[in-house]
């Protein structure tokens, strides 16, 4: 193999295309806070709810989707899930109250009870979802799965909603299908972290880590499957 | 020597990218020992300097693949949920069709269609790396 030969040419290639890679740079994660969301709804969708987009009101049709804490949620979209008479909504980058204390997290996908994050604009600031009307999460990584990630996401679903870590799931979550927390990553498991995860089990820790999910997500698009938590 | 290489052919990508393609190529290069002995092939600085190199492509690659992918995908199942929709996220418009998606596009095909001008892109895409080694010492 010609390594001199091969570094020149890459190095040609990455010069002429500066432009896209700066974009992707920028893009990266928020496309991937994006394709977490469209997965979530993958899942309710197999599982029978209708999913209804609900772009802001000042711009009926772009799909806007929210990538930091900031910005108020009526000015961009978010998702009905809503099966049997009972609606749920989902929120890109949702901030929510610790289940502990007065602290206030960002996830990057959260699922609430109706109604509990205004769609249009409030007289006092809004600040965060309530924990009680979380119903569940799911925080993406451009990560392979490596123990300490692990860790760290444990520590998340710890301060937001413990009872999946020790406790019971919230009545009715089983029956409606909710998803457990998830974690998406885009690499695939490294080290032992795959011997970890299969130890949630036994220890009654009920997390899903969604390994290569842009890859599941090919899956789900080839209708190869409905459900990329599968 | 490798990283070096590695790391000039790289010069022009952004800072973020450009960390991510250098750490994964580094954590090759503690693992490379390991991956020789896994190939039965005794250790080999110059063999170790190319897979590092070849392993700063392939994270070249499924940058730029893994992108495409999920621009692709979510347009294509946002598509067929409702249909009719641009995405926004801020300024950039990552529509399916959209011109950051066709951006994708073009240098998803450039870099693979670089990659097996030079006979390298199953090393950068699927091959594991103990055949990558085989096949080095064997003189490809």
């Amino acid at each position: 193999m010609d390594v001199s030969a091969v570094q020149k040419s890459i190095k040609q290639f990455l010069k002429k295309h500066k432009h896209t890679f700066l974009a992707i740079n920028s893009n990266q994660s928020k496309a991937l806070e994006l394709a977490v969301t469209i997965g979530v709804s993958e899942h309710y969708r197999s599982k029978g709810y209708a999913i209804h987009v609900v772009n802001p009101k000042k711009s009926p049709k772009i799909f806007v989707v929210k990538t930091s804490t900031r910005g108020h949620p009526w000015n961009f979209t978010h998702l009905k899930f809503e099966r049997d008479g009972v609606v749920y909504e989902g929120h890109m980058n949702l901030m929510v109250e610790s289940a502990h204390d007065e602290g206030r997290y960002c996830v990057d996908f959260g699922l609430t009870k109706v109604g509990c994050v205004p769609d249009k604009a409030t007289k006092k600031a809004w600040v965060a979802a309530k924990n009680c009307d979380l119903v569940t999460f799911a925080e993406v990584k451009k990560l392979v799965v490596y123990p300490m990630l692990l860790a760290q996401f444990l520590g998340i679903v710890h301060e937001i909603k413990p009872c999946f870590i020790h406790g019971k799931n919230p009545m009715g979550f089983v029956r409606e299908d909710h998803l457990f927390p998830v974690l998406a990553s885009l690499g695939n498991f490294s080290g032992n972290s795959s011997k970890i995860v299969e130890g949630y089990k036994s220890r009654n820790i009920r997390i899903l880590v969604a390994e290569n999910f842009d890859i599941r997500l090919a899956r789900v698009r080839g209708k190869q499957q409905s459900n990329p938590f599968v | 020597m490798s990283i070096r290489a590695l790391s000039d052919a790289i010069s022009e990508l952004p800072y973020g990218l450009s960390e991510q393609v250098l750490s994964y190529a580094r954590s090759l290069d503690v693992a490379a020992p390991e991956i020789f002995e896994d190939a039965g092939v005794p250790f080999s600085r110059e063999i170790a300097d190319t897979l590092v190199f070849i392993a700063g492509l392939r994270k070249l690659l499924s940058i730029v693949d893994s992108n495409y992918r999920v621009i692709d995908n979510v347009g294509a199942i946002l598509e067929n949920q409702q249909g009719g929709f641009s995405v926004r996220v801020g300024k950039a418009d990552l529509s399916r069709g959209g011109d950051y998606h066709q951006a994708l596009v073009t240098v998803r095909n450039e870099l693979v269609e670089l990659l097996s001008e030079y006979q390298i892109l199953q090393f950068a895409q699927s091959l594991p790396y103990v055949d990558i080694v085989r096949e080095l010492a064997n003189g490809r």
